[in-house]
């Protein structure tokens, strides 16, 4: 004998605010904090607030190498200007390390008085093409900006990473 | 018949011909060595959402980088946008805001906007945005659009 039933009325409201908090994008840190949701997701683009943003960044900071006497910023993103909640795509976070990244050994390089110190820093600096930075985040009509800049300073000309320090970091 | 000054004029024009050759050759060389290619300003695909549950108050950072080509205008227009409309702006280094802020109701499709005048060439900015009219309900929090920088 078959039997055939319609799914249970608690099963069928658990799901329709499993389903519905799904497709809102809005996914509850806990009963007390309903407002407060640990990420947004919608078509596929997701978004997290600052602490997590925050972590992010450091488990990137955790895989590059600073020069000496540079330190990584302790809380590297900020919330808005009007202190208005803002969320970082997913992905914010670490190119934000790479570029942080970046920017210090630039620094090295533009300000070395040492060629050795000087040419070190541009072969490091060719590093960046391998990071998610560059590989992933970087839209690709920049990239060719910024491969051209490498490019130029291996080639000992540094007008355009100069450009990019002043500008960026 | 050449007189040895005369010969010397020759030798000496001949010397300082070849020399502007080779001078110029080494600038050509120079310049191709040194410069940065120009990248010229043009038109790119945006697209995203601007979901916010009711509250329009919350902004959203992309984290496409995006470097503007040369020295000019960052301008923004929308093909499709969500019933609410968009706010939007774009920041750059420690989340400055560069330019002004623009906002586009629900039915502006086709009309540009300036979001910064002149950006630097080779700056690096972010796109921010959030709803424009905060309300719910809409179903559709979606806008795709096209970015001149």
């Amino acid at each position: 004998m078959t039997i055939s039933r319609g799914p249970r009325p608690w099963l069928t409201a658990v799901l329709t605010v499993v389903v519905s908090a799904g497709l809102a994008g809005c996914v509850a840190t806990g009963a007390a904090t309903p407002r407060e949701p640990t990420f947004r997701v919608v078509n596929g683009q997701t978004y997290v607030p600052v602490p997590t943003a925050d972590d992010e960044y450091a488990r990137e900071a955790a895989t590059l190498s600073l020069p000496a006497q540079r330190n990584w910023p302790q809380h590297p993103l900020r919330a808005s200007e009007a202190g208005t909640p803002d969320w970082y795509q997913v992905g914010y976070g670490r190119q934000a390390a790479d570029r942080f990244w970046f920017c210090s050994w630039a620094a090295v390089a533009l300000g070395a008085a040492d060629p050795k110190v000087r040419h070190d820093a541009v072969d490091t600096l060719q590093g960046m093409l391998r990071l998610y930075y560059y590989t992933v985040a970087l839209d690709p009509p920049s990239r060719p900006q910024l491969l051209a800049e490498l490019t130029t300073a291996q080639r000992g000309h540094l007008a355009a990473l100069d450009t990019d320090l002043q500008r960026n970091c | 018949m050449r007189t040895g000054k005369q010969n010397r004029e020759v030798r000496s024009a001949r010397t300082r011909r070849g020399r502007n050759i080779v001078i110029a050759a080494a600038s050509a060389v120079a310049i191709v060595g040194t410069s940065v290619p120009a990248f010229a300003a043009s038109w790119h695909g945006v697209s995203g959402t601007v979901y916010s549950p009711c509250s329009g108050n919350i902004w959203f950072l992309s984290s496409t980088p995006r470097t503007k080509s040369g020295t000019g205008a960052v301008k923004l227009q929308f093909s499709q946008l969500n019933p609410g409309g968009v706010t939007w702006n774009i920041l750059g280094k420690s989340n400055q805001q560069y330019g002004v802020t623009q906002s586009w109701t629900g039915n502006e499709t086709g009309i540009t906007r300036t979001l910064d005048s002149s950006l630097g060439g080779g700056t690096t900015f972010f796109n921010h945005f959030k709803e424009y009219d905060g309300k719910c309900g809409y179903g559709n929090y979606s806008f795709a659009g096209s970015e001149y920088y």
